[in-house]
């Protein structure tokens, strides 16, 4: 038999094996993954949009859906989903209560937290809120850790001011009608409400007073343990998209408003929240990717100690993984 | 003078004169149906003398209870009057005023409330006292044989025993006229013999006007002094009889010849006036 | 005696089968804590206090919400049931008003009354007035028109007709709607605070689940929501054996 009639079954089959290998071809061999966020859709998880419809999930060779839930570190530690966005402190807490997380990647390198008031009412420092009414949804969550934080930078507890729950998240409410002097709220969001109502604020922020790590991404121990090229691969990901939309944030709003139709009937308020958004992504030293800041964990991790919420049973490293994001 | 949200005192404790008369004058009393207007009682006409027993006979359909309430105070005529008593006191019939007594073809017990509560009910919603209340029942009870009865509640009594109790609550405020609407047809025929004796002697002991409704017509001979024979509806009085027998009478009449001529006046008026129900069911061949 | 044993020895075979349940499945505490941890967190929680503050507050709401609720509901029963007037005009907002979600109304109820414990009072009565009225109207309506009759031979004045007859006629059935409001009074104090309370079993429940993570804690908060619903259905069902006297006895 001559060479040349193997030449093109071998080509044939050289082909298919070549087809078979691992590539980034769309719909072959990407890990079908599910990635939790709070709340409700909404234009500052641009970066998710943007990462689902440009491929960048794809080029990791992952196929994201993406949900939303009230409960996603129970769920994402028990494995119902794999990946979930949550507060720095939350994951203190939980992690702490026996609900096995880590923390992989920081999304936001400023505490998004502030409190907000007309500007007559917003102290320069901590001690000068003793005495005033302050609206805030409810006595847990980030907005809770960051009020309290605060209050003890400078000695005092909820016992010096007069809280005002409002656990429709509706505080803004509160501070229009005079029932409260100051709110929390979140950067990106109540002070923009505020002002297209034509009250003019200003904030008093945490991050050089009171330093508490921001949101993240949170992964399952088990599949930290099992697939960390998996959460490598997706927390890359997510990074490069942040890192474009931080560069062209009208790409990022185009890819929300495909995801999330309902922001193209405002499309000037997305706008501006999503360049807030932006803003409170990076730090001092710009974008670093995700790269997890110990110094700001370990301060933060003893001033949630101090103030109780975590008992110091579960130390610092079993609630973050560093090394994952950040190259 | 008590106004229409009170209720009113009953009346004293009669001695003396045996009961009320009743007067019927030209009473009309009709009803709406989904099919117009239902004419009972059409230009009835009748006096029932003081202290008098007298029995209205005639089959279902012929305004019996109809006339019953109209005396009771229940109901009032749309033409003609009603009268109760003679003389200075005579006046229409109300309910409540403890000149009547009234008993229903059911008991009417409540089912909630013990025999000696439901006996002495009328007097409770008078507002007597609770010590008189309880003196009165009893008494009340005792006269028809229930005196072990009282704490009992209506589901635990035969019906018999539920239908006495009825009765004593008719007997407690001690009326001059009493109304019994076929008190005893939903009993056994022995027992409704003793209760007819039963009734005849409280009635002779105690003497008052009893107007009594049947079916029945052996029970009208023995029980009254008149029997008041109904036409069908519209209903009117198609005939009287008058019962002129020696009391007490024994529950069996047969053997009487004035018994016997009695009972023959009423069938035949009763065959005359209610031809469709009382007729034969075909041609004697 | 021989109902208390076989209450615990289904209770036993309950708790039982929890148990078996989580073991089987494998499932961790912080989703579904098995029986024992749930005991253990719950001695702690009423050492410590916490758990007492949180149920004394339900309790008020509870007692309050359901006593004004059940007046309210068995007034009204009573007017929708004695004239057919009054219900033509009024059923048709009692009955949209109870197929309003209360979840959705209980939040602007609170801020119109104050978002204090009248609030929360009122709320709670709202979701316990529906089945406590309608049973207090059918309980009327089914009064014996013979019995009726003869207490107007009687004399009986229309106030007396309503209160010796038809209300006690209708207990047996008003007592139907009460053993289902009082133990709707529960969930009505538990929506009454998620609606602006800071204080409360059903705030506890949040607190437990949302800001602490603790899943044992938000059992112990619903264990003992339950114990109070099982406790005051009973309480019910013993005043109604007092004052009902059926033909049974």
């Amino acid at each position: 038999m001559s060479p040349r009639r193997f030449s093109i079954p071998i080509l044939v089959l050289a082909m298919v094996l070549a087809a078979c290998g691992p590539s980034a071809s769309v719909g072959e061999e990407q890990r079908a993954v599910k990635l939790l966020l709070g709340f409700r859709p909404d234009v500052q998880f641009a970066p998710f949009y943007l990462a689902q419809q440009e491929g960048y999930f794809a080029d990791a060779g992952l196929e994201v859906t993406i949900e939303h839930s009230t409960n996603l570190l129970p769920l994402v530690a028990d494995g119902q989903a794999e990946f979930g966005v949550a507060d720095a402190t939350d994951v203190m807490i939980a992690r702490t209560s026996g609900v096995p997380v880590k923390y992989i990647s920081t999304l936001y390198e400023r505490f998004p937290v502030a409190l907000i008031g007309p500007p007559e009412a917003v102290p320069a420092v901590p001690s000068e809120l003793a005495g005033l009414r302050i609206g805030t949804p409810g006595q847990f969550g980030s907005s809770w850790h960051a009020l309290l934080a605060l209050l003890d930078a400078d000695g005092l507890t909820a016992n010096h001011v007069t809280i005002r729950e409002y656990p429709q998240f509706n505080q803004v409410e509160g501070l229009l009608n005079g029932d409260v002097d100051l709110i929390t709220g979140f950067r990106n969001n109540e002070p923009l409400q505020l002002e297209a109502r034509g009250m003019e604020v200003e904030l008093l922020t945490i991050d050089s007073i009171a330093p508490l790590p921001g949101p993240g991404v949170i992964v399952g121990e088990e599949l930290l343990t099992e697939d960390r090229e998996l959460v490598s691969a997706f927390v890359s990901a997510v990074a490069r998209a942040q890192a474009a939309v931080i560069e062209d944030p009208e790409a990022g709003l185009a890819a929300a408003e495909v995801a999330v139709p309902t922001i193209a009937e405002d499309r000037e308020v997305a706008r501006s929240v999503l360049n807030a958004t932006v803003e409170l992504w990076q730090g001092a030293a710009g974008f670093r990717s995700g790269a997890i800041d110990r110094a700001v964990w370990e301060a933060g991790y003893a001033t949630m100690r101090r103030l109780g919420f975590i008992d110091g049973s579960v130390p610092l490293d079993d609630m973050i993984e560093e090394g994952i994001a950040g190259g | 003078m008590t106004t229409s949200t009170e209720p009113l005192r009953p009346a004293p404790s009669y001695t003396g004169a045996p009961g009320l008369a009743v007067r019927l004058d030209g009473v009309r009393v009709s009803f709406p149906t989904p099919d117009g207007r239902l004419v009972a009682l059409d230009n009835l006409l009748l006096d029932v003398p003081a202290g008098s027993f007298s029995v209205v006979i005639g089959p279902n359909g012929s305004g019996k209870s109809t006339l019953l309430r109209v005396v009771a105070g229940l109901l009032t005529p749309e033409a003609g009057r009603v009268i109760l008593g003679s003389g200075a006191g005579a006046s229409p019939p109300r309910a409540g005023d403890g000149r009547v007594g009234l008993t229903f073809q059911q008991p009417r017990l409540v089912p909630w409330l013990t025999t000696l509560e439901n006996v002495a009910l009328p007097l409770s919603l008078a507002g007597a006292p609770s010590a008189e209340q309880h003196a009165r029942a009893e008494a009340a009870l005792e006269q028809v044989g229930l005196a072990e009865a009282a704490q009992l509640r209506p589901p635990n009594l035969s019906g018999g025993m539920a239908q006495r109790a009825g009765l004593a609550r008719a007997l407690i405020q001690d009326p001059p006229l009493l109304i019994l609407d076929e008190p005893f047809s939903a009993l056994d025929a022995l027992t409704r013999e003793a209760f007819d004796g039963e009734l005849e002697r409280l009635w002779l002991e105690r003497p008052r006007t009893i107007i009594l409704v049947t079916h029945a017509v052996g029970e009208a001979i023995r029980l009254a002094d008149r029997i008041v024979v109904m036409t069908a509806r519209p209903g009117t009085v198609a005939r009287e009889v008058e019962v002129e027998l020696p009391r007490p009478r024994p529950a069996d009449l047969t053997g009487d010849p004035r018994v016997a001529e009695i009972g023959r006046v009423v069938r035949e008026t009763l065959a005359q006036v209610h031809p469709p129900e009382l007729a034969p069911w075909t041609d004697s061949p | 005696m021989r109902r208390l044993g076989a209450s615990l020895l289904s209770l036993a075979a309950f708790l039982g089968a929890w148990k078996v349940l989580t073991v089987l499945t494998g499932t961790p505490d912080y989703i579904l804590p098995a029986p024992e941890v749930v005991a253990e967190r719950g001695w702690r929680a009423i050492q410590s206090g916490v758990l007492w503050r949180h149920t004394a507050v339900t309790l008020g709401e509870v007692v309050l919400g359901f006593t004004a609720g059940a007046v309210a509901a068995v007034v009204t029963g009573t007017a929708l049931g004695k004239s057919v007037v009054i219900e033509r005009v009024l059923s048709p907002y009692i009955v949209a008003a109870q197929a309003v979600p209360i979840l959705a109304l209980a939040p602007l109820l609170d801020i119109w009354f104050g978002g204090g414990l009248l609030a929360r009072v009122l709320i709670c009565a709202l979701i316990v007035f529906f089945p406590i009225a309608i049973a207090t109207m059918v309980g009327i309506r089914s009064t014996d028109p013979l019995l009726v009759e003869l207490f107007r031979s009687l004399g009986a004045t229309r106030g007396q007709i309503t209160t010796r007859l038809e209300i006690p006629s209708a207990l047996p059935v008003i007592f139907g709607g009460l053993r289902v409001g009082v133990t709707l009074a529960v969930i009505g104090a538990v929506v009454a605070e998620w609606a602006g309370a800071s204080i409360g079993l059903g705030v506890l429940i949040n607190i437990a689940d949302q800001g602490l993570f603790d899943t044992p804690l938000m059992f112990v908060a619903l264990t003992t929501l339950a114990i109070i619903g099982l406790a005051f259905y009973s309480l019910v069902v013993l005043v109604e054996r007092r004052l009902i006297h059926t033909a049974l006895r």
